[in-house]
Order: structure tokens, then sequence, then C-alpha cells
């Protein structure tokens, strides 16, 4: 099929206003996206998929493609930002379900206005549909108290690449009818299905919100701090360690009772008194500080690289990944650190691109001698193919891919863009 | 299974880990859903994955039905042989592998009995948080294998959320690690995807699970009402107001009664019409303010009486009755079904009722004890399996009961899993496109069949909406 008669067939799906264009940005390639008001379009636009062995790429508002390896072929987008709104909200219940392209800080919205908290708390919600955020597995910087997203997806309600529609899991906070197939949609990355709706479990807003910052030039004393505040026998919603060499932000944030709160205040403090520039928050100002601390997450963009181990190993990893990084450039990393949650996010301060690409490859090179976990979370072309010829065939690899072929045996959903070119 | 492959078996696990002998091998015909039975062929009882995967490469060989079993407790027929074959137990596989404090995990067997992993780590103030009735003596195995829950499973999340890694034994005997990340999947979640799978993907042999520290304060609460209404009411009202304790039991007069006429008796007040067991933890001050709120609430719906438990070991006694209600049934009838649902907590009174209104049309006894925190009700009918029409009855019930949680939003099951017993009402919870995605991924895990056959999916779903997927009829894939 054409470029010129593919657009000519998508318009006829939700007319000449749902297409436009849109760039891939791990390739840079051009493809038409369409984006349908309604479910039905999205199934006809998987049968003219099948019908024509095309090969699409779902999306949210797109802003998690950057994260994803180059599609070995695709045809075009599809973004599913048109099928959204909240399907039912039973505050009573404490569980929501929401179209797929609904974004986060329209849902939060809601929820918050029934007395309830949505989880993940994702960096950016305005830019954040609710589908995109359960695809990619992205979990929140409230991950401390909650988990990861996949704990929270009650069902969900996708459509296959030949546009048949499939429920897994319910409506329900406990329900273990069938296979859990939401944990294995949850993070393909749209390489499975196209989720079209999810329901969601969520929680009480809490009664009141403290938030703790400090600064502080050593690494060493930040991480020293959280450590000794995540010993206090309290359920921490966030501990984190923002930065670059010389100047680390650090911030812990706690929400429950108004009386819990208060009486602990002071042994927080006592953690975090050997920081700079101390500061607590209360109620609204707590929580602009800690929206502001979770954006800041992804100024400048997605982390280049994800270092995930064992909490205990975590100081010992990043110096192995710190150690490497200098060796290759003058230029210090900035980091966020969850260390109780046990991740280290990185950005290169290396502005050319190539150069850039070297220095992962090598750090993945250090990461193989070292047995350490690291993921790249960027999108380069060249380095994507150099990464995925190094992706080792396992068990649960050609597992993952028979997976995928027994639930898109047509190649629907634009493959290679995954681990293990899945 | 002729007597080649038999000394192939016992030459794996060793003269112990094999059980042929008519006798020794009837406990294996059912699990704890005793009314549907069927003798298996052999029963294995490796000691380790690397003789689990030795059986299983020769089962698979043989072209031999595996069910896997761990303690036996489950309630939904799961681990039974219903195709006969081979029942691989994990009754030899109970160590604890490792323990690591700092970083809260532990790595165990899959034999290992659920409280056993509690008790190995208690000392550390750790605990593992899901917590069936069966704790004492299910296995944690059985537990991925269900995807089990537990009155604390309202705070904690059921087995899922505390499952970190497994190594899983495949059909064909392959080991499948799933060890490398405690944060995220490495690709899609395997691990997620195969707990709760009932035995039809594999059998897990080693778990890793994440531990939780003990809170430092706990305040049991016993509200005591003149009738089951109330007690619903009280629930749903706990969660309407967004109120977190760590579990929420009904108990209804005739569970407390037998309850008080057992081993396990809790002092639960006899005249009661239902009692109302909940738990708050955390620290001092948030214990204090959300027992306050409860007991407003309490104090709103009616309750007669709110008893707090004193110290720890009247606060162990009250759960020993809870947990001990399911045994303590033996004393008013011979036998027990245990029904299994969830509805929505919006609907947990009227849904009770409905339960009571059949149970009352068939003519049978009653007696309810559920996870009202998670809508999770458990209606428990008496019945002696001697009487065939009281059998036809039950099962009459099961399934109405069933069939209206469904009705109301709910669902089949929400911690015994599907097992035999809800096989085919499958087909009034899901449409036919649902299950047959389901039988997509359970033939890229199995694709003779051959694990747990007869399990989860009712066959003749997957045959009719499988030829709908791929263009052939029944008959073309029938084998």
């Amino acid at each position: 099929m054409t470029t010129g008669s593919l657009t000519d067939q998508l318009a006829t799906i939700a007319g000449e206003s749902a297409l436009s264009t849109w760039t891939e940005p791990s390739s840079a390639r051009e493809l038409p996206l369409l984006t349908p008001p309604d479910e039905e379009s999205c199934v006809r636009a998987l049968q003219l998929a099948t019908e024509n062995q095309l090969a699409l790429i779902p999306i949210g508002l797109g802003g998690k493609t950057s994260q994803t390896r180059a599609a070995k072929r695709a045809d075009f987008a599809l973004s599913m930002r048109g099928v959204a709104g909240v399907e039912a909200y039973e505050p009573g219940d404490g569980t929501v379900t929401v179209r797929a392209g609904t974004t986060m800080s329209e849902l939060q919205a809601v929820v918050n206005a029934g007395g309830h908290r949505l989880t993940p708390d994702v960096p950016l919600p305005d830019r954040s549909t609710i589908g995109g955020v359960i695809a990619a597995g992205q979990s929140g910087f409230d991950r401390l108290r909650f988990g990861p997203i996949r704990n929270h997806v009650l069902g969900l309600r996708v459509l296959l690449g030949d546009g048949t529609g499939a429920l897994t899991g319910g409506r329900l906070v406990k329900n273990v009818t069938g296979y859990d197939l939401q944990r294995l949609y949850a993070g393909s990355r749209g390489s499975l299905c196209l989720i079209v709706e999810a329901s969601l479990r969520l929680f009480p807003l809490p009664e009141s919100e403290l938030v703790f910052t400090g600064q502080t030039p050593s690494l060493e004393l930040a991480m020293e701090s959280l450590r000794r505040a995540g010993e206090l026998p309290l359920t921490w919603d966030t501990l984190s360690i923002a930065g670059q060499s010389g100047c680390y932000r650090v911030l812990a944030a706690l929400s429950g009772r108004d009386a819990m709160l208060s009486s602990h205040r002071s042994n927080v403090d006592a953690c975090i008194a050997e920081l700079d520039s101390l500061q607590t928050f209360e109620g609204e100002l707590a929580r602009t500080a800690r929206d502001s601390a979770r954006d800041a997450e992804l100024t400048g963009g997605w982390p280049h690289l994800r270092l995930l181990c064992r909490p205990s190993e975590l100081s010992r990893q990043s110096e192995l990944i710190f150690s490497a990084l200098r060796e290759l450039s003058e230029s210090p990393p900035r980091i966020q650190v969850h260390p109780r949650i046990a991740t280290l996010d990185l950005w290169l301060s290396e502005p050319d691109a190539t150069r850039r690409s070297e220095q992962l490859i090598e750090l993945f090179e250090v990461a193989a001698t070292h047995s350490l976990h690291i993921e790249w979370l960027g999108s380069q072309r060249a380095l994507a193919q150099e990464l995925a010829a190094s992706d080792t065939t396992t068990p649960a690899l050609r597992l993952m891919t028979k997976l995928q072929s027994s639930l898109d045996p047509a190649g629907v959903f634009a493959r290679g863009r995954f681990l293990g070119g899945l | 299974m002729n007597a080649k492959v038999h000394s192939e078996l016992r030459a794996i696990v060793g003269d112990r880990g094999i059980v042929d002998s008519p006798t020794r091998i009837v406990p294996y015909e059912s699990d704890g859903l005793a009314i549907l039975r069927q003798r298996p062929e052999l029963v294995l009882l490796p000691r380790t994955t690397e003789e689990t995967a030795a059986c299983m490469q020769v089962l698979h060989r043989e072209g031999v039905p595996i069910v896997p079993r761990g303690a036996g407790t489950g309630l939904a027929g799961g681990a039974t042989p219903v195709e006969g074959g081979v029942v691989i137990g994990l009754a030899r596989m109970r160590e604890v592998l490792e323990l690591n404090v700092e970083d809260r995990f532990a790595r165990v067997q899959a034999g290992l009995v659920n409280a056993s992993l509690t008790r190995a780590c208690e000392k550390h103030d750790l605990f593992y948080a899901p917590d069936p009735s069966s704790q004492r003596a299910c296995t944690l195995g059985g537990n991925i294998a269900a995807n089990s829950g537990g009155p604390h499973c309202f705070k904690y999340g059921n087995t899922t959320q505390h499952v970190l890694g497994l190594v899983i034994v495949t059909h064909d005997g392959e080991v499948l690690e799933l060890t490398e990340s405690d944060v995220e999947p490495l690709g899609y979640d395997l691990v997620g995807l195969f707990v709760g799978s009932e035995g039809t993907f594999g059998i897990a042999t080693e778990i890793k699970l994440r531990l939780v520290r003990r809170p430092p304060v706990v305040e049991t609460l016993l509200a005591i009402f003149t009738d089951l209404d109330s007690a619903c009411e009280t629930a749903t009202k706990m969660i309407a107001r967004r109120l977190e304790p760590s579990a929420i039991e009904i108990l209804d007069k005739l569970t407390i009664q037998a309850v008080e006429d057992s081993v396990f008796a809790a002092g639960y007040p006899r005249e009661a019409g239902a009692v109302l067991l909940t738990e708050v933890e955390g620290l001092e001050e948030e214990v204090s303010a959300t027992s306050e709120d409860i007991r407003a609430i309490f104090s709103e719906c009616g309750a007669i009486e709110v008893r707090t438990a004193r110290d720890d070991a009247e606060r162990l006694s009250l759960w020993a009755g809870r947990k001990g209600a399911f045994g303590a049934m033996g004393r008013v009838a011979p036998d027990l079904y245990v029904a299994d649902a969830c509805v929505p907590r919006t609907k947990l009174g009227a849904m009770v009722q409905q339960t009571v209104e059949i149970a009352k049309e068939l003519n049978l006894r009653l007696a309810t004890v559920f996870h009202a925190g998670d809508g999770n009700l458990h209606p428990n009918i008496c019945y002696d399996r001697r009487d065939q029409d009281e059998v036809r009855r039950v099962l009459e019930a099961g399934r109405r009961i069933l069939e209206s949680c469904v009705d109301a939003g709910g669902s089949l099951s929400g911690e015994h899993g599907v097992g035999l017993e809800k096989l085919e009402q499958m087909e009034y919870q899901f449409a036919a496109e649902d299950l047959a995605t389901m039988c997509l991924v359970r033939d890229v895990w199995d694709p003779d069949r051959r694990l747990n056959p007869g399990k989860l999916i009712p066959l003749r779903a997957c045959m009719e909406t499988r030829a709908a997927f791929i263009g052939k009829t029944p008959q073309d894939i029938a084998r």
C-alpha cells in the first residue's frame, strides 16, 4: 500500500480531522498518525492493518516513545488520546474505570474530587495518558508507598491485533478469576495489544502531607540521611535525591494522619539535620514541592540509563558506574536516586549524540563485567542496533517471543521496539 | 505407565519420593474440595528444582498429564487429578534458601509452609504478609498457584504483590529463571502472569518473596452486632469513609457458635448475630486516630459492644477463632462447601442477604465468614456427602451464589481460584473472546495441555473460540 493510499484509507475510518503526522523519535521517520475518536474506529484501524499486513505503533500522547527502540517496520501510528473519559467512578468502592486516552491529570482531578488519590503519581501528568502509563509500566514518584503500577491495575479491556476485544481482570479490588493477563499487558509497551480501558484501585487522600527538603555537596551524606529516615517506622511516599556533582537535592515526603505527622516531624528532622538549606513544607505547599521535584525528574527528557539493584547494593553499584563515567567524560552526569526502591537514573552530560552513544555502550560493557542490571532508556538508532544485537536469548525471552507471536500473529503491533526485538 | 518409566522416575526422586500404594495414594485424590475425587496414577515428591525438571522431562516424553500440588488445602479442586496422570507434590521442598534482612526478602523452596516463613523471619521484626486461613498447612508454592489472599491482604494485597522472582519448571522440563530483577521485570512480567495460573503454566520450585516490617502498634477490635446486615453496613461505611485498617472480617451467628464449640474458641459472644473483627496497624498516633473513627462507625451502625484485645495473647486468640472457622464447621456437619466470590464493596449487604435467601430456598444450612474489606464472600454450606440430594442442592446453591455475584459486577473467585469447581461458570463471567485469549496464552506455556488439565478454562470454550481466531473448526483442532 502506498503512503497516499494508506492515508486515504485511514481517513475513511475517522475523517481527515483525525489524521496528522508523527515522528518516531528513535528513527526520526515521519508516519501518518491516526487519532480515532472512539473504540469502533480503533477496531477498524486494526482490521485495516491486519488485512493489509501493516504495522502500527500505538501511542497515547507519544511522550514515552523516546524510551523505545526503533521499530523494525512501522506504517502508521495510532494515538488513543481521542478515546478518553471516565467510564465509572465508584467512590464508595475505591475503584475507577477509565478510557485509555484520558490524561493522568484529568483522571486525578476526578478522583481527587471524590476523596481519592491516584497512583502512580507520574511526572508531567497533563502530558501522559493512563493507557500510555500502563503500557510503559511506568511507576510513579509515590512508588515507595504504593508499589509499582502493575499492582493497582485491576482489569484491562484491550484490542488484539485483528481488532478482537478481550477483557482481563475486572473492576474489583480482589479477584483471582482467570489469568492475570493485565500483568502481561502492563509494561508490554504496546507490543501485544492496544489498551482501550483500565480499571484501577484508588487510595484515600491523606489527612496531611509533609515534605522535607535539603541540599548537600556530598552524595554519600544525602544517601546516609535518607538511609536513616528510611529506618524510621514510617511509611514514606518518596525518598529521593536529585542533582549533579557538587549539589544534591534531597526530598522526603510523608502523608497520613495529622497526629502521626506532627508527632514524628522532629524524628525526621534529626535524620536529615546535617543537610544544608533545610525546609519543611505542609499542606498545599508540600504538594507543590513534591510535584515540582517529581516533574524536575524529566527536565531535559527521559534518563539515558537506569541502574536497578537491591537497596544494600545501590551505593557500591552506583560508584562502579560513576567511576567508569569519570574515565569517559569530564562532565559529571545528572542523577536521580530512589535509594529505598534502589534505582539510579542517569542523564549523561555529553551533548554530542554519537559520543554519548559510545559512552553508553562502554557503560553497558562495565555493567556486563560487574553483573549490574542496567536498562537503557534512550532511543538513538545506532545504539539501539548495537544493544539489540547483544540481547541474550534466554528461555524467558523465547517464551516472550512466543507470547507475542501467539497474541499478534500478523505483527500488527510494530516489532523491535522492546527488549530482544519484541 | 510402564515399569521402565516407573523405575526411571524412582531413580530420580528415590524410594521416599514416590507414592504408588493404593492406601497411601488416597489423600491425593482431591484437595479441600472433597466432593470431587479422582485417583492419580502416581505421586512424585521431588526435593529440588533439578529433580522436578528431570521428572517433567520424562513425563513430557511419555505424554503423561501432570497435576502440581502444594499441601492440598485448596478449596476449588485445583489439585484434583481429574484426568489421572501424575501428581507432583512439593512436600519435600521446604528449605529457606536465603533470608536477607537488610533488603527484606527471602528465597525459599516452594514447599515451605506459609507460616514457617514468618516464623523464620520474626526475630528480625519481619513477616510475610499474605495469611490465608490455612497458613499453618498451605505451601507457598500453592499460594503462588492460587494467588492466595487472607484477612490482611486488605492492606497488603494478594500473593502476587509479594513475589519478586520465581524459578519455574516448564511443561517439558526446562528451567526458567525469573529472578534477575526485583524492581522491574526484564521484558514482559512473566512472574506476574504466572502467579495465579493454577498449575497450568508450570511448577514454581523456588520463590523470592518480599518481607514486610512488623508495625510498631497493632490494635484489634471486635464489634458485636445483633444481626448480619448491621455488620455488613459497618464494613461498607468503613470503606466509603476511606478508612484503612489492615483487615475487616465478619463472622455470622452459626460460625460464631461453631468456633466457640471448638478448640478455636476465641471468646466471641454466642448470643451475637454477627461479629466484625478489625485490626489497625501503624504508629501509635495513626492507630489511635483510625480506631477512634472506626469506633464512631460501630456506634452509628448499632454495635452492642466493642472489645479491644488487651494483649498479644488475646489478639492471637481472636484471629485463631477467625482462621479456625472453616475447621470448626466440622462440628455442624460432616462436610463443608466453601464458596468464594467477590463483589463491589458497596454491594456487600445485598449480596450476603441474597446468599442467605438462596440457602433458605434450597433448605441448606449456611454459615458466613468473609473478608468484608475486600468484598470477598465465603458463604459456607454445611452438608453430608452421603446424602445425594443434599449434594445436588449444595452444588446448585454454589452455582446460583456465584452467578448472583457476577450479575452484581463481581467475580467467581477472590482467592481460592477457579480450579475444577468453577470451570463451567467461567463462561458466565467471561465472553468467548476473553477465554480465547487466555487459551492462547496457556498454549504458549503448555502446548500439549498436559499441565493440570481440565482446570481454569473450559476446554469447550478453548476449542470453539480458538477456532474462531484461526479460522478452523473445533474438529480441526480437537485432539
